[in-house]
């Protein structure tokens, strides 16, 4: 099996931190690779785009914001398939459904125990990698 | 002494006869109202008499009227002017008398001070207009009537609105302003305990981060001085979680919908649920009404009510609550209320806990107000802040009643009628 290729977008490096140690504890073998906003998503993406299976991806950003980021995303024939799971700190109720409504597979709230956030990611990557 | 001849002495007779007639005609004209003046030759010369005791007080009342009143003919031209009127213009009386009443009228209102004069012709009418004085224009309220058929003329009375329309822009933009800061309130403490939320998030997840790694290298005194930063950072986020929402309660959908007190109250039995087995409390109600009501804030109110009675129960004493509602008139209130309402549902929620001194019972309400300290009772001192907030958004009011060791009542008085706001 080859080993899984998460993309972060996520301005806050205090938030980069914790993913990232968080996905380590998961599996070992994942590749995360970060970047600070939609623009720098984009590109990542249409440079490596073949190896990249799940998008985690801030709301609030700099440059280009969630919203538009996903909105490009789904617009873009070889990206719309990567399933995005948005990674926010947002709770509100209508950010889900129009991010869901747009295409995102999950709306996960930036846990503020690791733990939690560990088991809210397992339970995500089981699911996606299931359905691949 | 030569005798005047007989015909002279006639002659003589006829004439006073008839001098008596026109006197006493005159008389009763005078006393009926319909000289205001007549005119005697004397000496070759006419003199006019004006009947000064007949209506000096009206000409006194009119010169000294603190509102304008004129004189005016059909054809528009003013023949009397008190004093107000031609002040407020800024002229002197011989300025305004001989002249047309147009001239004074703001070009804006000829048209509809054409259509109350024609309609005034016919009896009477009324209306505002704008007048025009020098370099300004004041509004006025008009009320003509006419004078018709004693006076072919139309009597104005003139009262200057600029005062009122002064206070009622002054007080629309107050009002603005009001609502405006309101929102900006309401928005900077979403925003601020939105954003509050943040740092602390990232302090709680940081720390739960060394707890799982280092947790067997902490000496017990730094866990134990570890376990207080977690502490602290957990109840301050209770505090910006309820002050979240006690924000959210000005800024949510206010829309009145009858719903049954009963549901209410099962809806927060489910709610509570763990807190009620843990402490076998028993909530116990009378017959409850239907109530017109904000269905998610009011079930906050009874939900932070209820839980508090529960909080506070008195040791080795299974919490028992009782809830009733009665009918109640606006008199019985003690307090301030923003409803007009005659009528109130008075839902009372009486407990058997440890209830407070009496001279906290207005105290309990205010934001942050505690009166008990952490170690004893946890909590933050907003949710009953809530729930007044929630009942002035209801047009009602929350008030609370207890002795010392004698449980508590909390009443709830909400108008029979709600208008959705």
């Amino acid at each position: 099996m080859k080993a899984l290729n998460i993309l972060l977008v996520d301005d806050d490096s205090d938030d980069q931190m914790i993913f990232i140690d968080a996905i380590k504890e998961i599996d070992h073998s994942i590749q995360c690779h970060v970047v600070g906003n939609g623009l720098e998503a984009l590109l990542s993406l249409r440079t490596k785009s073949p190896s990249t299976d799940i998008i985690f991806l801030d709301l609030n950003m700099p440059k280009m914001n969630g919203y538009e980021c996903l909105e490009e995303i789904k617009k873009e024939k070889h990206l719309k398939e990567i399933p995005v799971v948005i990674y926010t700190t947002s709770k509100l109720e209508a950010e889900k459904e129009r991010t869901l409504q747009m295409g995102a597979k999950h709306f996960l709230i930036k846990p503020s125990d690791f733990s939690l956030l560990i088991k809210e990611l397992s339970r995500i990557l089981n699911l996606e990698l299931k359905q691949d | 002494m030569k005798t005047l001849p007989e015909a002279n002495t006639l002659k003589r007779i006829e004439d006073l006869e008839n001098r008596l007639a026109e006197a006493e005609q005159l008389i009763d004209a005078i006393k009926a109202g319909e000289v205001d003046a007549f005119a005697i030759r004397s000496e070759n010369k006419m003199e006019v008499f004006t009947l000064h005791s007949g209506d000096y007080a009206y000409r006194v009342l009119i010169e000294n009227f603190s509102e304008g009143a004129i004189n005016v003919t059909e054809e528009g031209l003013i023949v009397y002017s008190n004093k107000y009127f031609h002040e407020l213009l800024g002229l002197s009386y011989e300025n305004v008398i001989g002249t047309s009443v147009y001239e004074f009228i703001h070009p804006e209102s000829i048209a509809s001070f054409q259509s109350l004069f024609t309609a005034a012709l016919a009896g009477k009418s009324k209306g505002e207009i704008k007048l025009n004085a020098a370099s300004k224009s004041i509004p006025v309220y008009i009320s003509l009537t006419s004078l018709y058929p004693k006076l072919p003329t139309i009597g104005i009375i003139i009262t200057d609105l600029t005062e009122k329309k002064n206070q009622a822009k002054l007080l629309e933009e107050k009002n603005k302003e009001l609502v405006r800061s309101n929102v900006e309130l309401a928005s900077f403490s979403y925003s601020a305990s939105h954003d509050l939320q943040e740092p602390l998030r990232k302090i709680q997840a940081f720390t739960s981060r060394i707890l799982q790694l280092e947790k067997e290298n902490f000496s017990a005194s730094g866990l134990d001085y570890f376990s207080r930063i977690t502490n602290s950072a957990a109840r301050m986020q209770s505090l910006i979680e309820a002050l979240l929402s006690y924000s959210r309660t000005n800024t949510s959908e206010k829309r009145f919908i009858p719903t049954k007190l009963t549901d209410v109250i099962e809806e927060t039995k489910v709610d509570l649920q763990e807190q009620i087995e843990q402490n076998n409390a028993v909530i116990e109600s009378t017959a409850l009404p239907v109530l017109n009501i904000i269905p998610l804030q009011f079930q906050q109110l009874i939900t932070n009510v209820i839980s508090n009675a529960i909080k506070y129960r008195k040791e080795n004493v299974n919490p028992v609550i009782k809830i009733s509602a009665v009918k109640v008139s606006a008199s019985e209130i003690r307090g301030d209320v923003d409803s007009k309402a005659d009528m109130y549902w008075k839902i009372s929620i009486a407990d058997n806990g440890i209830g407070f001194e009496p001279r906290y019972a207005g105290k309990i309400f205010d934001l942050f107000q505690r009166l008990h300290g952490q170690n004893e009772y946890s909590g933050t001192g907003i949710g009953l802040a809530i729930c007044k907030k929630i009942m002035q958004n209801h047009g009602g009011i929350i008030t609370a009643e207890s002795e010392s060791e004698k449980g508590a009542t909390f009443q709830i008085y909400l108008p029979t009628i709600n208008q959705t706001k």
